[in-house]
């Protein structure tokens, strides 16, 4: 057998990478090879991960000037190397940047869901809308079992029950 | 050596792997809600200090306990857990590795059904998951936003007008919600419509994973596909845009089994006998091994070509774990022993011997 260039794993540095992780993510493909070790660690696994894709791109500006948070002091700059916010306020104080970023991966300019102003307003009808669609969904396709689920739950939602 | 905290959770199946959605069980391995929430007039976990994190902690600590439907879910701290506890919560999905990094602060709540897992001070202050089974999208959803609803009664959080709920990367700010599924698409594989499958999603603004060992053939032929935005769309629509792409792919997969049943259904059979020699007769498995050879026997109980428990192919494809084995045999273990225990596991979960 040719012996192939050994693969070093892209997460430990030290073991022979075994395993492809692929990842489709907005049109790019994205491969890290593993060891065995860290495959199973990233877990190959049964349930859906809990961390959604870590994202990689960036930085998309120059910043002209280098701004400051009014609250936290980070830099926009150093926001820039790994683009975590270090306070609330850093989404104000790095405006119209912030706009541009957010806009640039989202493809919107504003929230659009839930509202929350210190509390939440009851929301009976937005939890009947979700489940009559699903139930109209369910009928659809003939999920009989399932429909009768949601049905139930739409009775407990009528009721003022939460689930 | 090893812990008893969480032998009880080792020993029985969590809920999301039950097939209480036989419709689909045997394609929908399981599906997740998120929603990423931080508290109002705190910097954001990734530059708190563990003293300041451990503040945070016991507030969230507190709020829970006051709060009377969630007052009976778990918490731990992380720092309290020892290593082989942290990798078992890792494998079960009930944590993230990055959680891990520097425990004292942070922490985890859960419920003993395992449908809730709540990681306080990960890369938000809240991070709110709800794990369901086969299908059960609506049941998951109500129940995330009922948490939600009692935990944003109960403390403050970061909201703005324009960007919705403030997260600590602009990725997830906006409604903070993602959801996400673990599909189980061999046929889809064997026929290459995969390569449709994954085309059709990522234009619909979702993100494939996949494991792929040497070859092409991706590992247990499991794919994870999640929701990519969390701004400019409802949670309601981001449900649903997920909700329509999955029932799309499913039939894909239901269509080639069917083909396959008509075409080649003896290859099908001549591929599961083989599995089940193997898995009958080898001393030592590896977890890549087992979660081929579980693919294949969960693709053929499927297509009912054998007469074997999907939940049972769940429960092993959990187990096979490393940390898991050695919770569930109560032993520190190498490699090699585990392998060996794996093949134990194995034999006698499917009644091979
Ligand atoms: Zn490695
Ligand atoms: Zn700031």
């Amino acid at each position: 057998m040719k012996e192939k260039m050994e693969k070093i794993c892209e997460k430990c540095k030290k073991n022979k990478a075994e395993v492809k992780l692929v990842i489709y993510e907005g049109g790019k493909k994205q491969v890290l090879e593993l060891c065995k070790e860290c495959a199973e660690k990233e877990s190959i696994g049964i349930s859906p991960s809990p961390y959604p894709v870590p994202k990689k791109e960036n930085p998309v500006l120059k910043p002209e000037e280098d701004l400051a948070c009014v609250n936290c002091g980070l830099k926009f700059s150093e926001f820039l190397k790994i683009t975590k916010f270090k306070c609330e306020k850093c989404y104000e104080s790095f405006e119209p940047n912030i706009s541009k970023i957010i806009y640039d991966y989202h493809k919107a300019k504003e929230h659009k869901g839930k509202i929350y102003k210190g509390v939440y307003e009851p929301n009976k009808e937005f939890r009947l809308r979700v489940l009559k669609r699903a139930l109209e969904e369910a009928i659809n396709r003939e999920e009989f079992e399932r429909a009768a689920r949601l049905r139930d739950l739409i009775k407990e939602v009528e009721k003022g029950n939460d689930t | 050596m090893i812990p008893e905290r969480f032998k009880w959770m080792s020993e029985k199946i969590p809920f999301w792997l039950k097939l209480i959605s036989p419709v689909y069980g045997d394609i929908v391995l399981s599906i997740r809600i998120r929603l990423a929430r931080n508290l109002k007039g705190y910097n954001f976990p990734l530059y708190l200090d563990e003293g300041k994190r451990a503040k945070i902690f016991n507030l969230i600590r507190d709020a829970f306990y006051s709060i009377e439907k969630l007052k009976n879910l778990k918490i731990y701290e992380i720092d309290e857990l020892e290593k082989i506890e942290k990798d078992f919560l890792v494998e079960r999905h009930l944590i993230s590795k990055d959680l891990l990094k520097d425990g004292k602060g942070r922490g985890v709540v859960m419920d003993m059904e395992e449908k809730i897992s709540i990681m306080i001070n990960e890369e938000d202050h809240l991070r709110i998951q709800v794990f369901y089974p086969g299908f059960m999208f609506e049941e998951a959803f109500m129940k995330g936003m009922e948490i939600d609803d009692l935990i944003g009664s109960t403390l403050l959080y970061a909201f703005h007008n324009k960007y919705g709920f403030l997260t600590t990367c602009p990725t997830n700010v906006g409604t903070g919600f993602r959801v996400s599924s673990l599909l189980h698409l061999p046929v889809s594989v064997l026929s290459g419509r995969i390569q449709e499958i994954i085309n059709f999603a990522v234009s619909n603004d979702i993100t494939v994973r996949g494991y792929y060992g040497e070859g092409s053939e991706v590992m247990g032929n499991i794919f994870q596909f999640s929701s990519l935005r969390t701004f400019g769309k409802s949670e309601e629509e981001i449900l649903s845009n997920f909700k329509d792409v999955l029932y799309k792919i499913i039939d894909i997969e239901k269509e080639e089994r069917e083909k396959i049943l008509k075409s080649a259904k003896d290859l099908i059979e001549d591929k599961v006998m083989r599995t089940i020699g193997i898995l009958k007769s080898a001393k030592f498995l590896n977890s890549k091994e087992v979660m081929e050879y579980t693919s294949h026997l969960r693709m053929a109980a499927g297509m009912n070509i054998i007469d074997i428990n999907i939940e049972k192919i769940n429960e092993i494809m959990l187990l096979n774990q490393p940390a898991h084995i050695q919770i569930l045999f109560g032993k520190v273990m190498e490699e090699k022993e585990r392998d060996k225990f794996r093949g134990i596991l194995v034999r006698s979960r499917l009644n091979l011997s």
